[in-house]
């Protein structure tokens, strides 16, 4: 069965993936993995792999600008996600693993790869056709990874003096020691 | 008699006490009334959900401010992710990360409550000195001009060049050096918020607050509330500890703020007619931003200082809209927009001679506007969701116009809207393009700072949820003050507003004890 953008509106996702997986045989490449540079307390390492990925793209290193891993970007999307509802980690997981599948891939994007099999060109065409998506929850879906990445990134003094941000001033009442220990009569 | 503070780390087992008015939030709302209440000699007790930070951890740094003082850590959204929602999260509230913008209530906005929704009890001249009081205690005072940052002359220099009407703005501040840094905690306690000024008179005065304590829920009995059921949070995990905190009061306030304050309510079981999260608005807002050849530098003055209201009455069956000024702040300016990749970095390498106007749309005036919905999910979770109608991409289509025009008055070389397919226009002949752009939720980026809504305020017990005193309808020891009781949005920022009603509001507590 021919799978278009038409078989996935009248079938939903559930069913067009099922159409898809019962189709041609799909050349699935396996998924790409990669070490986190510390232990995680949240995601998996498929799903840390492929937000490093997603970094990767949506802030590739060039011309002066900091790979995401250096910068740790997914690393501290984690940390981000150990002090949120559960419920947002949750939601993002399966995004990332959505994003990962390539059955899902091919049903959307004709895409036979997994994310973080593909290369940085495929990469790219796989962001953009989820910004332009037809279908409002991937571009919400796409919104919701962007911010995150583009946030974790750009909030970092490293890239500061790539955008011509001198960074805040430094008053010295920042580095005093926290305040006294709560609880005493103010 | 003074007060006490408690965080999460001196509450190492469970408390329980008994007061005259237990207050959720300490925010514009809650920390007026606060104040109002203990001079009065009222035992007041004040949970709040958020940390008690001081200016000493504020490091102007976005990575520490924005999960240290913001709702769900910097990450709420609408359940669609089209609209940002900036909501301040700590002692104090909103407040600590607002712009400082003041305004009072407009008149045509309490003549409009009057007429549509049966507030018969505030009017400008019933409100004046309440807002005198908060303006004195607040250092409410207009900016000058010609203070404003070059992010702000650009609205000014723009609008008067092409005849539209901008002004000077107040703001709440003493002794502002100008920083810019507003939004990520005042380093220098300039800025007025609740966290140095009505909190701490407050605790002056008797207040007991427990930080890091998020109320879970009201326990009824009958149509009393007879205790505040609180849990305390980790203040490093954010995850609910086993202590609890329980109050018991005569009675009860809710000031968590929109969304905050109607999903207690929800939790509570105290959503008997359905109202209860309906009429949530948020000023939804469409920006622009703008390239320059000399250099804005838009993290730096006063974020927010030059104002117009020039669109604010556009007449029947259109929303209308006012145009401020945001920050530019790199973490918060890089991940507004839509692209990716190399030309995201490139438009993100012109930071410093890049500008941004922002047009508020002011929602819940026309008939049938209800605005969005607050409700809660499965897993405990607050969802926001705003449906953005025809009447709103009519005003965000116009807004955008309006916007680029005075960019491009002021000087700017290249406008560029913030489209999934940004439009980029280098004069008004570009306009037509603007025009075409698509508008709406995932047509652009959306965001708010200003929540409203979600316990309106209103006589008729059907189709509100708490009175023109702010009690609630049927539970008669309740009483909503924050910006959730607001039955519209304001089409000022909304602040001042709330300082102004909690502060009237404080009799009608009190005589409720």
């Amino acid at each position: 069965m021919a799978i278009t953008r038409r078989t996935v509106l009248k079938y939903g996702l559930g069913g067009a993936a099922i159409l898809a997986a019962g189709g041609v045989g799909l050349s699935l490449r396996p998924s790409v993995l990669r070490a986190p540079q510390r232990p995680l307390a949240v995601f998996s390492p498929l799903e840390y792999s492929v937000l490093a990925a997603l970094a990767d793209r949506i802030a590739p290193a060039r011309d002066g600008f900091p790979p995401a891993a250096q910068l740790q970007v997914a690393e501290k999307l984690d940390d981000l996600m150990a002090i949120s509802h559960p419920g947002v980690a949750d939601d993002l997981r399966k995004v990332l693993r959505l994003m990962e599948n390539a059955v899902a891939g091919f049903v959307f994007d004709l895409r036979t790869d997994t994310f973080t099999g593909s290369p940085p060109e495929v990469q790219d065409e796989v962001l953009r056709a989820w910004q332009h998506s037809r279908i409002a929850v991937r571009r919400s879906a796409y919104k919701g990874l962007l911010g995150l990445v583009t946030a974790t990134y750009f909030s970092c003094p490293e890239v500061y003096p790539l955008v011509g941000y001198y960074g805040p001033p430094s008053y010295g009442n920042v580095r005093r020691p926290p305040p006294p220990p709560p609880g005493v009569p103010t | 008699m003074k007060g006490v503070a408690y965080t999460a780390r001196e509450l190492k087992a469970d408390v329980e006490v008994a007061c005259d008015v237990c207050i959720v939030g300490s925010g514009a709302g809650g920390a007026v009334l606060a104040a109002g209440l203990v001079e009065r000699g009222l035992k007041v007790v004040m949970l709040e959900e958020g940390g008690y930070h001081t200016s000493a951890e504020f490091d102007l740094q976005e990575a520490t401010a924005f999960p240290m003082l913001y709702q769900e850590h910097g990450l709420r959204t609408t359940a669609d992710v089209a609209i940002t929602i900036l909501q301040g999260r700590a002692v104090g509230g909103t407040t600590v990360v607002n712009w400082t913008t003041c305004f009072r209530t407009p008149d045509r906005i309490l003549e409009h409550w009057r007429k549509a929704h049966g507030i018969e009890s505030l009017s400008p001249e019933v409100l004046r000195p309440h807002f005198e009081a908060v303006e004195q205690r607040l250092s409410i005072l207009p900016w000058p001009a010609e203070a404003a940052n070059e992010n702000n002359r650009v609205l000014l220099d723009g609008a008067r060049r092409l005849g539209v009407e901008a002004r000077a703005l107040s703001r709440n501040v003493k002794g502002c050096a100008n920083t810019g840094y507003c939004g990520l905690g005042c380093p220098l306690n300039a800025k007025q918020s609740m966290l140095v000024t009505f909190v701490p008179d407050a605790l002056e005065h008797g207040l007991v607050l427990y930080a890091n304590t998020k109320a879970e829920r009201l326990e009824l009995e009958g149509d009393r509330v007879v205790a505040v059921h609180g849990v305390v949070l980790d203040p490093v995990s954010d995850r609910p500890t086993a202590r609890r905190v329980t109050v018991r009061p005569k009675v009860a306030v809710s000031a968590g703020g929109a969304i905050n304050g109607p999903a207690l309510l929800l939790r509570s079981g105290l959503n008997a007619n359905g109202r209860v999260g309906k009429r949530t608005f948020l000023h939804p807002v469409v920006a622009m931003t703008a390239l320059h050849d000399k250099v804005i530098n838009g993290w730096w003055g006063a974020p927010q200082s030059i104002g117009s209201h020039a669109f604010i009455d556009r007449g029947p069956d259109r929303v209308g809209y006012f145009l401020e000024t945001p920050p530019i702040y790199p973490m918060l300016a890089a991940s507004a927009g839509w692209l990716f990749g190399v030309e995201h970095q490139e438009h993100a390498r012109a930071l410093a001679r890049t500008s941004s106007l922002l047009a508020l749309t002011v929602d819940g005036l026309l008939p049938g506007d209800e605005g969005g919905t607050v409700s809660l999910r499965a897993d405990g979770r607050i969802r926001v969701d705003y449906p953005v109608g025809p009447h709103l991409i009519e005003a965000f289509r116009d807004a955008s116009l309006v916007i680029a025009r005075i960019q491009l008055a002021a000087g700017a070389k290249l406008v560029r809207s913030i489209h999934v397919e940004p439009v980029e226009l280098t004069s008004e002949a570009d306009l037509p393009a603007l025009e075409r752009a698509p508008y709406g939720a995932l047509k652009h980026s959306i965001f708010t700072a200003h929540q409203m809504g979600g316990c309106a305020m209103g006589r008729d017990p059907a189709t509100s949820v708490v009175d023109g005193q702010l009690r609630h309808h049927v539970v008669k020891n309740l009483f909503v003050v924050d910006g959730s009781a607001l039955p519209t949005s304001l089409g000022v920022n909304p602040s001042e507003t709330i300082y102004g009603l909690a502060h009237w509001a404080r009799e009608a507590v009190a005589s409720a004890v």
